[in-house]
Parts: C-alpha cells; structure tokens; sequence
C-alpha cells in the first residue's frame, strides 16, 4: 500500500497486535526428490517384480528411457512409480517424468522457476523427456537420430504412423474394455488403460467412423459404427510389414544402436503379446512371428533391468 | 484359433460398381479415399467396373464412402477395396511389379501418406474457417438433397474434429470467429468495434498458428520428395503403385484453387516435382476420355424417405467372428443370470398370489356374479341394497 494510515486509526491498530505463529511442520512432507521418477499406469501384475507398464503411452517412454540410458557407460537407474492418479499429471496425461532441479538443462528451466531448491524437483510432461535426456547424458542433437542415414529416419516416420495408427487402433477396438459391457459401468477410469476406447478410436482412425444412428437420418448422430473387420485385416497387414523389414536385424531399419523407432515398437509388441483381446487375433498375429517375438525378449531384458520400484 | 479361408466374392453376374461422392467439376470426388479407389480401379481393370456417384454413405457396409459392390456383396475402405481388386482381375494387383524389401516399406508408406495428408486435407477443407463457408459447405450443400443438405454438412465437419483436434490441426481461434462473425451479420445489433491490440493479437496469434500447419506440412512434404528424387514414380517402377495412387489423390485435392490457399500456395512454389507427379498418375489412369468409367445409375439428387430413418446396423459377418469359446461363456453366463433373474420373479410373484389368497377370492367374486347374471339383474340389486342398509345399521349400534 502507498497510502500511509492515518495517526488515530494506526493508534487503535495498535491496541490489536498482529500475532504470527510459528510454521507447523507437517509429517506428511513429499520427500526430496533423489532419482529421477517416471509416473505410469500401474503394470498388469500387482507383484512387484513387473514394473513395464500397461498403457502403451507409459511403455513407450519407459523403453525410450532404458533404451538410451543402456547405451551409457554407467547406466542410472531411474526409478518408477504407478500410485500417481491420472488427474494429478501434467495436462491429465501420464506419463511424467519428476526430476531434482539441477539435472534440468537450461532450455527446460521456465520462467518462474524456484530459485531455491527445495528439494521439490520439476514434474515434466512426455514431450520433454528427449530434451531432458540429451541434456543429462550431456548428447548434441543428432540430425540423424540414431539412424543409419536419412532415408532410414524418413522411413521411420512412415512406421510411427503405421504402429500409432493401424496398430493403435487395433489395440482400441479389440482390447477387453471396448468390448464387453461391464467396464464401462466400472467408477474408475484408471482401471483401464484407455481412456474412453470410443474417444481414442476415432483419434486413431484416419477416416472418421459414421455414427450408429446414420449420417442422413433426422436423428443426432450417436455413437460409432466401427468397421472391426477392416481394422483386423489392416492390422494384419501392419505386423506382417513390420516383420519383413525386422527380418534378422537387431534393431529395426539396420541401425547400429537403439533408437526411439525401437522404443515403440518394442511397446506395442509387448502390449500387443500380453493384450486379453476376445479372439486372441492380435497376440496370434504377432506370435507366429519368431523374429518379432525374439526381438520383444531382447529388448524387454534391457528395459526391465533399467528401472527400480519408487521408495519414499 | 482357425485360418481364415481366403476371401472370394461371390460371382452373381453384372458388374462391380464403385460407389463414390459424387465428382465437382475440378474435383473427381469429395474425399481423397473416394478418389483414391477410382484411381486404383481405373489403373487395374479400366473397363471392367462402372461407377455409382452417391450421396448416400449409409448404403454402404461400414457406413462410409467408398464402397465396391458386386452383385450382393460389398467391401468398404479403400484397403478392403484394393484386396477386392484384385480378384476382379485375376490376382493382379498394382504392388506386383515391387521388390520384397519395397513391399516391407510399403504399408508403413501408405499409412504415414493416409493419416498425415489425409489430416492437412481435412484441415484446408473443414477447419479454416474461409474455405469451410465460402467453398466446402456449399459444395456438400449442392450434392444432398433438400432436408439432408441443411444439417449434414455441419455434421460432417463435426466428425473430423476429434481426429484434427489430437493432431493440433484445428483452428479454434479462426472457428469461434466464424461463428461470431456469422451471428453479427444476422442479428439487428451493430457490431461491436474491437480495439487494434486485440485485433493484432488476434492475427499474431492466427499467423503464428498458419507458419505452423505450414511447417509440419513442409516436414512431411520434405520427405516425399526425397523419395521421389527424379524418378517417376515412388519406386523405380514404370507403372504407378498403390503408393503413387494414394498420394497423388491427396495432392490432387491440396491443390485445388479455394479462398483459403495455405497449402496451396507452399505446392506450387516449392513442390513442382510433387505437383509433376500426381499430374502423371492422373494421366496414366484417365488418358482418354474414353478411359473413364461408365456411370452405374444417374446421378439422382432425389429425397428418399429411407434416408432419413436411423439405419441401425445389423451384425453380420462380424457375429460369426465374435464366436470364440470366451465369448460363449460371456454368453451362457448372461443367458443364465437372466433366466434365474425372470424365473426367481415368476416363482415369487407366484407363491405371493397363492399365499395371499388373491386367486379364491377373484374366483368367489367371479362365481356370484355368474349366479346373479344367471338370476337375472334387479333381484341382485335390492339385494345390494338391503345388505347396505343393514351394514350400516350394524355400525350405527356400535359404540
């Protein structure tokens, strides 16, 4: 306040002192972040020994983690927990990466960054793990990306599209939650891996799917009418493409070393072999192909050992 | 877990008909899919399939254009199309002529070609706002008859935005201003002036999110034109393949003159060698004009009643699929809480009844009124009476 109180009223002001009381501390403090932690969607299994996510969103970036830090000399383990809610995530969205202040790199640090250190850390969003690992492991940006050559980067462009389009969309339509009835009367949304399986489908889908109630009749549009037969034979498709061009290699497109192609497609084959689908056609698909089965194990021991369980 | 035997269309005569949207005099059809199976079918069996211009998606199978029917059994989508074709024409199809490894790439191809054009299509046509109202609707509006050509554009356009919305493709800011800007223009008030600040803000903002849309499209564009390079086609073939059909409808459709040329415009200056190449696949497949295909039925803009019904569809092929021995289960255990459900309540309705003694009753008062229609109808009525009089003569007494 510029004004300054007036004599009489700072005299009767002064009759009521202002009291501070001392700080409470508080047994409930969040402990000072030590690793870094990455929150996901809980595993499948409640045992403590699976610690690869159920969402393919979460596998993805865990992959891309253990891919990269494996490549270090001294690789760091990053630690991992699914007891975050959704709703408390950066955007709604898992998953999220909660770093200690001095590991961000400087093009990470926002405006209103704490000038202390207090030991809260930063909770970043998916997007800015790529940046936050190069700053850590200290990399330049490589025009390449870990790939052998330019047609091979452009070549896997194309395969992102591919694996989060068709093969996404497959894993949507048929994943237990969109089929049977019962999910969907179930209060919590976190008990399945997919937000609203008809939300994501229609995301997923290049055309959008005509609604149940016809596109021409008088009455609103309501609900999807979803070619599953289409969906399945391009699914179909997909994996057979990707197992031709895995062939032999050790990593996808000929490259010498991992790189983020191979982190998703190591998610979406891990999803797709343990997904309880009805019919079983997207895990027979991608089992009777021994290279992608024998690529999914390989990988999966790298990505398993690069992670602990959180403890406070 | 059985093989699926292999997919062959029953031949009941006539021809094949593609069924499409119908086609704008610089525009074969509405949607590139639609043009990419005409194309597809006119390279593989030009003379062997006629065409159908409908407005009516809700004919077809799975609810969108295009479709290919043959006699009673049809495909839709433009991959289940393609499978189709080649059948017609005798296992051969435009992807023969590829190497093995081609053929490897080739799926994540077309996929990275479909979603990532197939999104700046349905942004210039549906989300900036000036195409949207000035060319896009109009033109829906001209192929629907008269109560469908009111709310089906706008319903259309609805349908695209989760999918541009996920891909940061649709333009908010320049749709609320549409919206405004149309109710301003029939409401009787004077518009409101906005300030020059919010007015520069505003087209900061709208430029910032253009040099966007436009840097993403030239990233994808980028690529293509590496692949390209100086061939003719995508891959060192003579023939075009399902790939240089995809992207050359896509293109066909950027292309086009509208009011709004955001991709357009970045085409024809920088992407001459793409521009060359959908003008050759074009070429290659209507080379004459004797190549185009015959129409299937005329080219109707009547109103149907059927139309406007809610079709539901009707499980088909697909129930065969669903019968799995985990979805039996599913089943038998359904069927059996519903018949312990209506069976539990039929039994207790009934012992209710019994034990209640309803059923004496309703058959005593069944039995007199026999006898006293049997007696005949005035006899029966003093009777009532005096019964009445002494009733109340009985409470009367009582104290």
């Amino acid at each position: 306040m510029a004004t300054v109180l007036p004599a009489p009223i700072r005299t009767l002001f002064s009759h009521f002192p202002l009291y501070t009381y001392p700080a409470t501390t508080s047994p409930y403090q969040a402990s000072p972040i030590r690793t870094p932690t990455l929150w996901i969607r809980p595993p499948r299994t409640a045992s403590g020994s699976d610690v690869l996510s159920s969402d393919v969103e979460c596998l993805k970036w865990q992959a891309y983690l253990a891919l990269k830090f494996s490549q270090t000399v001294d690789p760091a383990r990053v630690a991992v927990r699914w007891d975050v809610s959704p709703s408390g995530a950066v955007d709604g969205r898992l998953p999220n990466l909660h770093v200690a202040l001095e590991s961000l790199p400087p093009t990470l640090i926002g405006k209103d960054a704490k000038v202390k250190d207090d030991g809260e850390g930063e909770v970043l969003p998916a997007h800015h793990i790529p940046e936050w690992v190069s700053g850590r492991l200290g990399e330049d940006a490589d025009e390449l990306e870990g790939y052998k050559n330019i047609e091979a980067r452009d070549e896997s462009r194309a395969w992102v599209a591919l694996l989060e389009g068709n093969v996404h969309a497959a894993l949507i339509a048929f994943s237990p939650s969109a089929t049977s009835n019962l999910s969907a009367l179930s209060p919590d949304p976190s008990s399945s891996s997919f937000f609203s399986s008809n939300g994501s489908l229609s995301i997923s889908l290049s055309q959008p799917p005509a609604p149940l109630t016809g596109l021409l009749s008088l009455i609103p549009p309501y609900g999807q009418r979803v070619d599953l037969h289409a969906i399945e034979e391009k699914y179909i498709d997909a994996i057979k493409a990707l197992s031709d061009r895995l062939g032999e290699d050790t990593w996808i497109l000929g490259s010498t070393g991992p790189t983020p192609l191979d982190a998703l497609v190591f998610a979406y084959l891990h999803s797709l072999l343990r997904s309880h689908a009805k019919e079983n056609t997207l895990r027979f698909e991608v089992s009777r192909r021994a290279n992608l089965v024998a690529y999914e194990d390989r990988v999966r021991a790298t990505v398993s050992n690069a992670f602990v369980v959180y403890r406070k | 877990m059985a093989l699926k035997p292999p997919h062959t269309p029953p031949r009941t005569g006539g021809e094949p008909v593609l069924h499409i949207w119908p086609r704008t005099e610089h525009l074969h059809s509405l949607d590139p899919t639609c043009i990419s199976a005409l194309l597809y079918l006119n390279l593989l069996i030009p003379t062997g399939y006629s065409v159908d211009y409908t407005h009516n998606p809700d004919s077809s199978p799975s609810g969108q254009l295009p479709y290919l029917s043959h006699g009673l059994h049809s495909v839709s989508g433009f991959e289940l199309i393609v499978k189709n074709a080649a059948h017609l024409a005798n296992g051969k199809q435009l992807d023969d002529v590829l190497t093995p490894a081609d053929k490897a790439q080739n799926a994540a191809r077309i996929a990275h070609v479909e979603s990532t054009l197939g999104d700046l299509v349905a942004h210039v046509y549906y989300s900036l706002s000036a195409n949207w109202t000035r060319q896009t609707r109009h033109t829906i509006a001209s192929v629907l008859p008269v109560p469908q050509c009111y709310y089906v554009p706008e319903r259309i356009r609805k349908s695209y935005q989760p999918r541009l919305e996920a891909v940061e493709l649709w333009d908010v800011a320049g749709i609320e201003q549409e919206e405004r800007q149309e109710r301003e223009h029939f409401s009787f008030r004077r518009a409101a002036k906005k300030s020059k600040k919010s007015q520069e803000k505003a087209k900061f903002k709208e430029n910032s999110k253009r040099k966007k849309v436009s840097e993403k499209a030239r990233a994808f564009l980028d690529i293509y034109v590496r692949l390209l390079g100086y061939k003719h086609y995508f891959y060192h073939t003579d023939e075009p393949t399902t790939l240089d059909v995809v992207f050359a409808a896509h293109i066909h459709m950027l292309r086009l003159h509208q009011p709004d040329m955001l991709i357009a415009d970045l085409l024809t200056e920088s992407y001459h060698t793409l521009l060359a190449h959908c003008d050759r696949v074009f070429g290659r497949a209507f080379h004459d004009s004797t190549s185009f295909p015959a129409i299937a039925s005329p080219n109707t803009r009547s109103f149907s009643v059927r139309s406007i019904l809610p079709k539901i569809p009707t499980p088909t092929q697909p129930k065969g699929k669903l019968a799995s021995p985990a979805w039996a289960e599913q089943e038998r255990k359904f069927r059996l809480m519903r018949w312990g459900f209506f069976g539990s309540v039929s039994v207790i309705f009934g012992s209710y009844v019994y034990f209640a003694g309803i059923i004496p009753i309703y058959v005593l008062a069944v039995q007199h009124t026999m006898k006293a229609l049997g007696q005949g109808g005035l006899v029966d009525e003093d009777n009532d009476e005096e019964d009445e009089d002494e009733e109340d003569g009985d409470t009367a007494r009582l104290p």
